[in-house]
């Protein structure tokens, strides 16, 4: 499984483990460098001093006076140091006692080119060469003296090569014990830096894991907890408010789940005890004819209820299941509007309630010309079930570019901008006692199913004078291509918004 | 004995008064809460049957309100709202029994026979008082092991004078227990009532059950008063 803390603290890691390699590396390198150039140095410096014991005699011969008390590590048997001196034409002048004859090769360079090299030395031990150049110097001598005398001659001005080898032994010693010092001081490092990070990386994560321990607790029980946004880290802060905002959404949605099944146990089970207690009471009391038809017509208003209850569930469940079938024709607004107006004055309206229609478009719309009707008749009945006595209903329409917008207006003294958000639940209503078996609670919950397969946005809004509106947005030119319902939940004016 | 039904579904409130009358028992019907609560306040029920989600004032408000007032009368909860939270919740705001929707109507009848006794400390459905056997729960009356026939008003008197026996029992508490608002009892009409009732329960050749305390009421009681 992966984890940051892990993937952190192993990358991590590797980078400082990595970097103090680099870092051991390079000044191991250097230091190196530094101590060859010093070892050159001084080898070059001894050559250049071997090289002073060789004289020009006034007559031009080559004379080496080597003083084996000075220098004895030329001399001794154990760990010498070694030496051979030439004309640069390649003549032998002299070598040190403990080549014991033998010469000083493995130059990288042809003789008698300048040059440092490493070779292993006579007695095995690894050894490190340097051959130079230096002027012979004169001897302030009568060259008279000297004619004639056997020897090496030069000219004045002449010089020297001398090649002169020495251990290396102790200066290798000091690399390695750097070497291993700094690969020492790399894993310590390394393994301080892992520490430090872990320590520094679970501390840091620590509002992680809270978040991540407080999203585990959660369960269907405790949808109202919140993560804490001002206390956690910058950067955890937008998946805190996001967390928040999708656990509001689904408290709501079960809030909503919860609501339905509560509603349609109420719905069903209310008329189911009226129908049972009404058969058991009749069963135990048989009574005259006149009664018992009485009976029956209410066992028949119950089950009329229940069948009107049950089939607006099936007609929201075919919705939500993208079973409803369209037919989609071109329909006369006006002539539907004053249809569905004409047809709930028809049945009467309440005592009290003035009623006006204002002039519709006359526009033809393709939709669903049944599922149309019943979206209206739904708004209208509504308006007119609910607007008190001595109150308006108020039908208009506006044309616009793409829509036309329907607006039932009425009075209203019972809904407050709270109730928005919830109108369009199946089952709500504003008294939450079920003793109207007029109004099954279903009936806007179909208008917005509807709507959202016509296309059709549907608002609510409740102005401060206490008027309920409801905006129906009618597409002059439908697509009806499938999209999402939206909602929006501020409560005043534009609560709950359907769009389709 | 006295019900009062508290109910806002009429067609369900019609048919549970009517059998509830059937069975004998004097009921009054509230549709809302508000018209429960003055209803309830105003008489002396043996039981209240109370739905919960009540227009006007609803069945908790009503519950916690009447026993505020310190009024005793068996309540039992009688709603479609099937959760245990629910339930708990009226129960402990002082509900007697909770019954849920749909139910049988016989099982509504027990439960109400069953709180009425307890509202008068009687455990068993059998109370007996010499010969005389009155069963609550099959509301049938024997004397000696013969059966006596009784109209649901008479049974009704003898159930609560049973209920209270030993006890004075006074035509007040009478006329609140057995007659409903229907009923404007006349003057003697819980004398009448007695009058029938011994009739018909008392043997021809002993003394009465039912025996007057003249200016308190009735005592129902085997022995001498």
């Amino acid at each position: 499984m992966k984890s940051i803390q892990r993937a952190l603290i192993f990358k991590l890691g590797f980078w400082a483990f990595a970097l103090a390699l680099l870092t051991g590396i390079g000044f191991y390198l250097y230091t190196r460098s530094a101590l060859l150039s010093q070892f050159d140095h001084s080898l070059a410096a001894k050559a250049r001093t071997v090289a002073t014991q060789v004289k020009r005699e006034g007559d031009g011969r080559i004379e080496f006076e080597f003083s084996k008390e000075a220098m004895p590590e030329f001399q001794r048997v154990f760990h010498p140091e070694y030496f051979q001196l030439w004309l640069p034409e390649g003549t032998q002048i002299a070598a040190s006692k403990s080549l014991r004859g033998t010469s000083l090769g493995n130059a990288p360079e042809p003789f008698p080119t300048e040059c440092v090299w490493n070779l292993p030395l006579r007695d095995g031990r690894p050894g490190r060469a340097i051959r130079i150049w230096v002027r012979v110097p004169d001897e302030p001598s009568d060259e008279a003296d000297f004619k004639g005398l056997p020897g090496l001659h030069v000219p004045r001005g002449a010089s020297v090569v001398i090649t002169l080898a020495a251990s290396r032994t102790e200066l290798d010693d000091q690399l390695g014990t750097l070497l291993s010092s700094l690969l020492l001081a790399s894993a310590v490092l390394t393994l301080g830096a892992i520490l430090c990070l872990t320590w520094t990386i679970r501390r840091v994560l620590r509002p992680l894991h809270q978040v991540g321990d407080q999203a585990t607790r959660i369960d269907a029980t405790s949808l109202d907890h919140r993560f804490p946004v001002d206390t956690m880290p910058l950067e955890l802060q937008p998946i805190c408010n996001r967390l928040n905002d999708l656990l509001s959404r689904i408290e709501s949605a079960f809030g909503r789940q919860k609501r339905f099944a509560s509603n349609v146990a109420h719905e069903l089970r209310t008329p189911i005890a009226e129908l049972r207690s009404l058969a058991e009471v009749s069963i135990k009391w048989p009574d005259d004819a006149e009664q018992s038809s009485q009976r029956f017509h209410e066992a028949l208003d119950i089950a009329r209820q229940m069948q009107t209850i049950v089939d607006a569930l099936l007609a929201l469940a075919r919705c939500e299941d993208g079973r409803q079938m369209l037919s989609l024709d071109p329909v006369n607004l006006r002539q539907v509007v004053n249809d569905v107006w004409a047809a709930q004055q028809a049945r009467g309206l309440p005592p009290g309630i003035d009623a006006q229609l204002d002039e519709i478009p006359d526009t033809i719309i393709t939709t669903d010309k049944s599922l149309l009707i019943s979206i209206l008749s739904n708004l209208l009945a509504n308006a007119f079930g609910y607007t008190p006595a001595g109150g308006f209903v108020i039908c208009s329409a506006h044309q616009h570019e793409s829509n036309v917008t329907l607006s039932i207006s009425n009075s209203n003294d019972q809904l407050q901008a709270d109730d928005l958000p919830h109108l369009f639940e199946p089952f709500w209503r504003k008294n939450p006692a079920r003793n109207d078996a007029v109004h099954s609670g279903l009936g806007l919950a179909l208008v917005a199913a509807y709507a959202r397969l016509l296309q059709i946005e549907v608002a609510v809004a409740l102005d401060d004078a206490g008027w309920f509106q409801v905006r129906v947005a009618i597409p002059t030119q439908s697509t009806h291509s499938p999209a999402k319902p939206v909602e929006e939940t501020s409560a005043q004016e534009s609560a709950p918004k359907i769009i389709c | 004995m006295r019900v009062l039904l508290i109910e806002d579904s009429e067609r369900l409130r019609r048919s549970l008064e009517i059998g509830l009358r059937r069975s004998g028992y004097a009921v009054d019907v509230a549709a809302d809460g508000a018209q429960g609560l003055w209803s309830a306040q105003s008489n002396p029920y043996d039981v209240i049957v109370l739905d919960l989600m009540l227009p006007e004032v609803d069945g908790l408000t009503v519950l916690q309100t009447l026993r505020r007032k310190e009024i005793n009368s068996q309540v039992l909860i009688l709603t479609a709202k099937d959760s245990v939270e629910d339930r708990v919740r009226g129960l402990r705001l002082g509900a007697d029994d909770y019954l849920i929707k749909p139910f049988a109507f016989d099982e509504l009848l027990a439960r109400i026979e069953a709180l009425t006794r307890r509202g008068h400390g009687v455990r068993s459905p059998q109370i007996t008082i010499g010969q005389l056997q009155v069963d609550t729960a099959s509301r049938t009356v024997r004397r000696g092991g013969e059966v006596i026939d009784l109209p649901p008003r008479e049974y009704a008197l003898l159930e609560f004078l049973a209920l209270r026996k030993g006890q004075v029992v006074s035509r007040t508490e009478i006329e609140g227990h057995i007659y409903d608002e229907r009923v404007e009892p006349a003057s003697n009409v819980v004398d009448a009532a007695i009058y029938a009732l011994r009739r018909k329960i008392d043997p021809a050749d002993g003394p009465s059950y039912i025996h007057t305390r003249r200016g308190m009421g009735y005592t129902l009681s085997a022995g001498l008063a």
